[in-house]
């Protein structure tokens, strides 16, 4: 089977072999030839040395364009975030006891205050900074333990005695 | 990867003739080209286009190209396979173009030839062209190259650029294919 697929494909290539292709012709070589060396003369006033400078020149103007477009691009996609006034602006305050509604409000002005006063790296000065601040905070606490706990809500957090409750059984 | 030219100047002697008149902006680079790659070349597109004028025409524009890219021709590792890329890249562009119809299909004409002398029936020229042009390009470009190009499965493998084992099953299967629609001829 194998052989006989074999032997036919020699017939196959001798059949082929039967035909040939057309070559070119000395019309075609003459018209071919002459337009070649016109390139060629054309071509051939620029030097090789050229190469180079035109391909340095070539990428520096790939390189502009593509940062131009990017530019282009980056400012088209904010674009529509950008309206003409701002919305809103953030406001830095410009001194610490202005600050509005503060949980602690008296004690961080206080803080500050002595903050001011106190060379930041001298260290008896730190010293007596972080002894001030712990005072501070024991008064902070004192004053927390000694008022009243309010019922939340105004409801009593007295728990109801189980003992007086109904029994349904 | 870029070789230097001590590894580029160790080919055979006709590569070096051809690497010195191209780098040395020598004319006489034009009928050593013309020598050495029309009739391959105009067979190779024949192969790839299905028509004698097509292949005539891009012939042209393969030669354009080849002088306008001599310098980098004279630097290429592989001469021939830089040559026939420049010929595949030219037959594609032209293939592209009749697919988008910005050009014509070409004429049914013949490009294959029988010799009046071969005692074969009068149509076995037109047979033949029709069975190749079943194919697969990959597959016509090798049977061409190598019933009609005269090139070993090496010299088609280095132009190319393919291992010889594809080159050889591609050949292998397109004798299969012609085995099969050629049936009636054995």
């Amino acid at each position: 089977m194998t052989n006989e697929k074999d032997r036919q494909n020699e017939q196959i290539e001798s059949l082929l072999r039967k035909a040939r292709l057309s070559e070119p012709s000395s019309e075609l070589k003459g018209q071919i030839t002459t337009e070649t060396r016109r390139v060629w003369s054309q071509t051939s006033q620029e030097g090789p040395w050229r190469i180079p400078i035109k391909r340095l020149v070539a990428s520096v103007a790939a390189a502009v364009s593509v940062v131009w477009i990017a530019n282009i691009s980056s400012d088209n996609s904010v674009a529509r975030w950008q309206t003409s006034a701002p919305l809103a602006t953030r406001q830095q305050p410009s001194e610490l006891e202005v600050l509005p509604e503060m949980p602690y409000g008296p004690f961080v002005k206080h803080l500050t205050s002595i903050r001011r006063g106190l060379p930041a790296t001298n260290g008896s000065g730190l010293r007596r900074y972080v002894e001030t601040v712990r005072k501070l905070l024991d008064e902070v606490q004192q004053n927390d333990a000694s008022k009243p706990t309010a019922p939340i809500g105004g409801r009593s957090r007295v728990y109801p005695d189980r003992s007086r409750s109904i029994s349904y059984s | 990867m870029k070789r230097s030219e001590d590894d580029i100047l160790d080919e055979n002697p006709a590569d070096n003739v051809l690497r010195a008149a191209l780098t040395g902006n020598d004319p006489a680079a034009v009928k050593l080209l013309w020598d050495r790659y029309a009739k391959g070349l105009l067979a190779y597109l024949q192969a790839m286009l299905c028509s004698l004028h097509d292949a005539e025409d891009v012939l042209q524009t393969v030669f354009v190209n080849i002088v306008r890219q001599r310098h980098r021709l004279a630097r290429a590792r592989n001469l021939d396979a830089y040559v026939y890329r420049i010929a595949r890249n030219e037959a594609f562009r032209l293939i592209g173009r009749r697919k988008k119809n910005e050009i014509e299909e070409p004429v049914k004409e013949s490009w294959l030839i029988v010799s009046e002398s071969n005692p074969e029936p009068d149509d076995l020229a037109e047979r033949l062209q029709r069975a190749l042009e079943h194919l697969p390009q990959s597959q016509r470009e090798v049977i061409v190259m190598k019933i009609y190009g005269q090139k070993t499965f090496l010299d088609i493998a280095r132009i190319l650029e393919l291992p010889q084992n594809t080159v050889a099953s591609r050949y292998r299967y397109g004798i299969e294919k012609l085995r099969i629609l050629l049936e009636n001829l054995l």
